[in-house]
């Protein structure tokens, strides 16, 4: 039986996962916009994402608009097969 | 982790995966607006202005129809929180059908201007339909129900297909743009 992955496993975590996941390859999406679909405070989200990050699961990319800096997030390859090992499980639970 | 906590986790992660993708998506709406407003107008005059406007009238259009498509891609692209690769290739895809169109047009000499209609229409519901496989339920709706009005009107009102293309098409898919471009998360 697969195991549930600890580090997505957290609430808002799992959430930005599964944001991140819905977007096609090669998209990324805005921290600004992120924070504002999952309803997060920019502490909050910058937490969990660096979290991500060190493990490997998320990309993030720093750049200009102008003189506006923007930042970018996108899920990596491990972090989809992270997060599929983590739904597996979850399925396994509800199966069994 | 018991079955009803897993069971409340993966409806999370279905619902945020939905709005995700809803909010990612909301720039295809006003592309949609547009092409019902571009629809509204052609098909309006085609049915009504003497043959000699109505080409004119659609190439007008479509100059005008694409270059606020393109404002619109543009603009999105910027002040979207969803950073994508894919405008380009989109909008090649929507350009492609048009360029098949012309090739349906001319390789079989079709010159009845509601032939010409129909085959447009079939060839955009049918993009339609595909396209909102990718990105939005409600586009694949709209694509089938423009499908389903084109072939109804053509067989049940040829007289009256393009005005009644104009509200109808026109007016679809300018609703369904606005509630894709508009609704709220």
């Amino acid at each position: 039986m697969g195991e549930l992955n600890p580090l997505i496993h957290q609430p808002t975590r799992l959430r930005i996962m599964a944001a991140l996941t819905s977007l096609e390859a090669d998209e990324k999406a805005d921290f600004v916009f992120l924070r504002d679909l999952l309803e997060l405070t920019d502490g909050n989200l910058s937490v969990h994402l660096q979290k991500l990050e060190e493990a490997g699961y998320v990309g993030i990319e720093k750049t200009f608009a102008g003189r506006r800096p923007k930042t970018w997030v996108a899920i990596t390859p491990e972090g989809h097969s992270a997060f599929s090992e983590h739904i597996d499980a979850l399925e396994q639970i509800i199966h069994n | 982790m018991d079955r009803n906590q897993a069971l409340d986790d993966l409806k999370a992660i279905r619902q945020i995966m939905d709005r995700t993708q809803r909010e990612a998506g909301k720039h295809g709406g006003w592309s949609m607006v547009i092409a019902g407003v571009m629809w509204l107008i052609g098909f309006t005059a085609t049915q009504f202005l003497p043959d000699g406007y109505i080409n004119w009238t659609w190439a007008v259009i479509s100059i005008a129809g694409t270059g606020a498509m393109i404002w619109i891609a543009t603009r999105s692209t910027r002040r979207s929180g969803v950073r994508t690769p894919l405008w380009w290739p989109i909008f090649l895809f929507w350009w492609a059908l048009a360029v098949f169109d012309l090739l349906l047009v001319w390789l079989f000499d079709i010159t009845d201007g509601i032939q010409i209609g129909l085959v447009i229409l079939l060839t955009f519901a049918m993009g339609y339909a595909q396209f909102g496989l990718f990105y939005h339920w409600l586009i694949t709706a709209a694509g089938a129900s423009i499908g389903v009005l084109a072939i109804s009107a053509f067989l049940l009102i040829p007289s009256h297909f393009c005005l009644a293309m104009a509200i109808l098409g026109g007016g679809l898919l300018i609703g369904s743009g606005l509630w894709i471009a508009c609704s709220r998360t």
